[in-house]
């Protein structure tokens, strides 16, 4: 019976190999052409790796918009969104007048970009191929059955967002369902390949990341050494695995978390030469805002922590906040105002879109007028005042309510050391922390995002309105896992100083 | 008389209570694991920190017991946490699910794909659900009942299917049992599948709502209802038939228009 059923699944399958093959390639090319229409300085490597991500961004938040404004979703329309924004990019980063500059110079300019782009497209052809073969495993469960395969295929269906879909409105990152509209608008079913391809893309990102910050400290050979090291751990860990292969929103917070994390790190001090990356940025943070529904709270945080970086406050009101504040004001009033929704269990609900509002008001007010306006000892300070200021507000919510907040706690710390999901990772990590020599070590950016993401992450659950569960699938859980590779990150970052040191002595 | 080094005494007693505590805390869970970890924990403590000299080695060689570690995990506990499927075809149903007996909606989405699909067409109009619901309620079914049974079904077929044609003939049509253990393939429970068809519904207010489909069909309901395939020349033809039991709990019959018409049509 089971051949029965095999057989025909392949024959109604007909084609969507080929068709998920051709979408990744056409995210990538999408991604692509973006960014060297805005790219002015960003290294070939980086917009290689970058492009597909950007691809899938530009569709995110193309059908973003459109659910927004009640305009039709189609690919044609979303095809538009995406163009418009690249001739606006285009006008504003001089793109005819860099491209004249290039193509003027000498034969071998012209052909370089085809030759990237040829390079780029095999690479991926091979990826997707290997992505969509199905030699990898995936896990699904409800949640990928209902939020983000049979939702997106109903969006397809009805092209916008109506009152009925009641709860999903609330609790499904509308985001992540637009990204699952791509199988049933382009012939296919589902998206493993690409999931699976983004997650192969993810690592080659991880490596280009950890090899470029390791070469500034170490020789090349021991940076080469730190990167295959730091790859190999993060690759095989139990957490990152499990957020790879699970057919889940998380998996893509997972990954424009990092990349917001890390564009943040590597972007500041280089002014100019890191405009492109500041774009770029700025398009993740907004896509990642829309992935899942505590996606503004958690970006509002990042901002917070990329607040002690070197960049000025102008530059991360227009890169990070802004974007933040019109996706969620906007969705908050589609679905509050004009489509009177009022779901019996919802997670966002209008008192807490009314919080997360209030905090941006609040952060607004911080870069406006505090940042870098307070006494220098304080300024050095403010990693550990943030991370006070998490910790105080987690105090006031075990206050506020203990007993959730204790039965949270308990849930947590059952999932990491009964093993849901996290393996080995957390007495890894512990052992790291412990046996790590302090060195020239001190508690900065890095530092800060992760400890204060779990911090960030209890209060999120504790907003649930609902107790945590033992179990890989519990979405306090799964929030938890996707801090993964930033944790992996700046391990390996106290690594590169701790050999760094040693061979200054 | 040798002299006591102060700061080497109180680093020497740190480390001993540290060691202590980690064993002691190892103990307490009581888990083989834990106290490899702890033992591992503390040779990692001792290379790293209270050794002099260069640490890049001792540093490789832990890094790669730790990948190694990950790997030893991943190949024998890893499956046990999560349900990992390989995939031979580009469905998101997976033929083993059939044995499972989960997500049969994601079969049947793929199955109506493309298709015209013929279904009864003695669904009840709005007017005679209001004038009947309290006889349904007074009758132990649910006022729910009428609102939904069959109705679920049919929103879900038109929504992904190329066509639905409402077929009188269809009408009072069953599946006996024999027919049905002869050559229909069970696909599993379809009370999650019509619980999200609120998604579809075409009620506003409290019939549309997702609250009320996963009582009706997961509470109030308190059995599965099942989805049964004949796949006898469903590969290729471009007509089904779908036919739910009435005034019963809703099983879904799914079969082609050849199938139906020489072995249940009377």
């Amino acid at each position: 019976m089971d051949e029965g059923v095999e057989q025909l699944l392949s024959h109604l399958t007909e084609g969507y190999f080929l068709m998920q093959v051709f979408v990744i390639w056409g995210l990538f090319l999408t991604g692509f052409l973006f960014l060297y229409i805005i790219r002015e300085k960003m290294p070939h490597s980086w917009a290689l790796l970058l492009s597909f991500p950007m691809g899938i961004s530009l569709w995110i938040l193309g059908g973003f918009f459109l659910l927004i404004t009640g305009i039709p979703l189609h690919p044609v329309s979303i095809g538009m969104i995406v163009l418009l924004g690249a001739v606006i990019g285009g006008i504003w980063r001089n793109t005819y007048y860099h491209w004249r500059q290039i193509l003027d110079k000498d034969w071998k300019n012209k052909w370089k970009l085809l030759k990237l782009l040829c390079f780029g497209s095999a690479l991926v052809f091979a990826g997707s191929i290997l992505a969509v073969s199905g030699l990898l495993r995936v896990s699904i469960s409800n949640d990928s059955v209902y939020y983000y395969s049979m939702y997106p295929r109903i969006l397809v269906e009805k092209g916008r967002l109506l009152p009925v879909f009641d709860s999903f409105l609330t609790d499904a990152g509308q985001g992540t369902a637009v990204l699952g509209t791509l199988p049933f608008f382009f012939g296919f079913e589902q998206s493993f390949g690409i999931q699976s391809f983004l997650g192969l893309n993810f690592l080659l990102i991880f490596v280009q990341a950890v090899y470029e910050e390791s070469l500034k400290s170490l020789s090349r050979k021991k940076a080469l050494i730190v990167t295959a090291m730091s790859s190999l751990f993060l690759g095989t860990s139990a957490p990152f695995l499990i957020m790879e292969k699970w057919m889940m929103s998380n998996h893509y917070m997972m990954v424009f978390l990092f990349l917001v994390f890390y564009l943040a790190w590597r972007g500041q001090g280089e002014e100019k030469k890191s405009i492109d990356f500041h774009i770029v940025s700025s398009i993740f943070a907004a896509s990642l805002s829309t992935l899942r529904m505590e996606g503004g709270m958690i970006l509002c945080f990042m901002i917070l922590c990329i607040s002690l970086l070197t960049y000025g406050n102008k530059r991360l009101f227009f890169v990070y906040w802004l974007p933040v504040a019109f996706i969620q004001t906007t969705y908050y009033m589609k679905i509050f105002m004009f489509m009177e929704l009022n779901p019996a269990y919802q997670f966002l609900s209008e008192k807490k879109a009314g919080v997360q509002i209030g905090l941006l008001a609040v952060l607004f007010i911080y870069l406006s007028f505090i940042r870098h306006r307070l006494p220098w000892n304080l300024e050095q300070q403010m990693p550990g005042i943030i991370l006070g200021c998490l910790a105080l507000g987690n105090v006031l919510l075990l206050m506020i309510n203990p007993f959730i907040y204790i039965e949270n706690i308990k849930a947590f710390a059952s999932n990491f050391f009964h093993q849901s999901g996290w393996g080995f990772f957390v007495c890894f990590v512990v052992i790291l922390l412990i046996s790590l020599p302090k060195g020239q070590y001190h508690f900065g950016y890095m530092d800060l995002v992760w400890t204060g993401y779990f911090l960030l992450g209890v209060a999120v659950c504790w907003a649930r309105d609902g107790i945590l569960r033992e179990g890989v699938g519990d979405s306090g859980n799964r929030v938890m896992l996707q801090a993964v590779p930033f944790v992996v990150y700046a391990l390996t970052i106290r690594i590169v100083d701790c050999i760094k040191d040693e061979r200054n002595e | 008389m040798k002299k006591w080094n102060i700061s080497k005494v109180k680093k020497g007693i740190h480390d001993i209570c540290l060691a202590g505590g980690v064993f002691m805390a190892a103990l307490f869970l009581s888990r083989k694991v834990f106290l490899i970890m702890a033992a591992f924990g503390v040779f990692s403590y001792f290379m790293l920190k209270k050794r002099k000299g260069n640490k890049s080695l001792v540093l490789l060689c832990i890094v790669l017991l730790m990948i190694f570690g990950n790997m030893v995990y991943n190949v024998f506990r890893l499956e046990g946490i999560l349900p990992f499927y390989q995939y031979h075809t580009q469905a998101m149903y997976h033929e083993t699910f059939v044995e499972e007996g989960i997500y049969p909606d994601l079969f049947f989405r793929l199955l109506l794909k493309n298709k015209s699909v013929s279904v009864r067409d003695n669904l009840l109009s709005r007017e005679e659900i209001e004038k009947t619901k309290d006889h349904y309620y007074k009758s132990g079914k649910s006022d729910f009942y009428p609102y939904y049974h069959g109705w679920n079904t049919y929103n879900f077929v038109e929504a992904f299917s190329k066509e639905v044609v409402r077929d009188a003939a269809l009408n009072g049509q069953e599946i006996s049992e024999e027919v049905r253990n002869r050559d229909f393939l069970d696909f599993g429970a379809v009370n999650d599948m019509l619980r999200y068809t609120f998604l579809l519904s075409k009620y506003e207010g409290e019939m549309g709502r997702y609250f009320n489909h996963y009582w009706y069909y997961n509470h109030f309901i308190d059995s599965e209802i099942h989805m049964y395939v004949c796949l006898k020349g469903l590969e290729e033809s471009r007509e089904l038939v779908v036919l739910w039991e009435e005034d019963s709990l809703e099983h879904i019959y799914v079969m082609s228009r050849e199938y139906y018409e020489e072995e249940v049509e009377k």
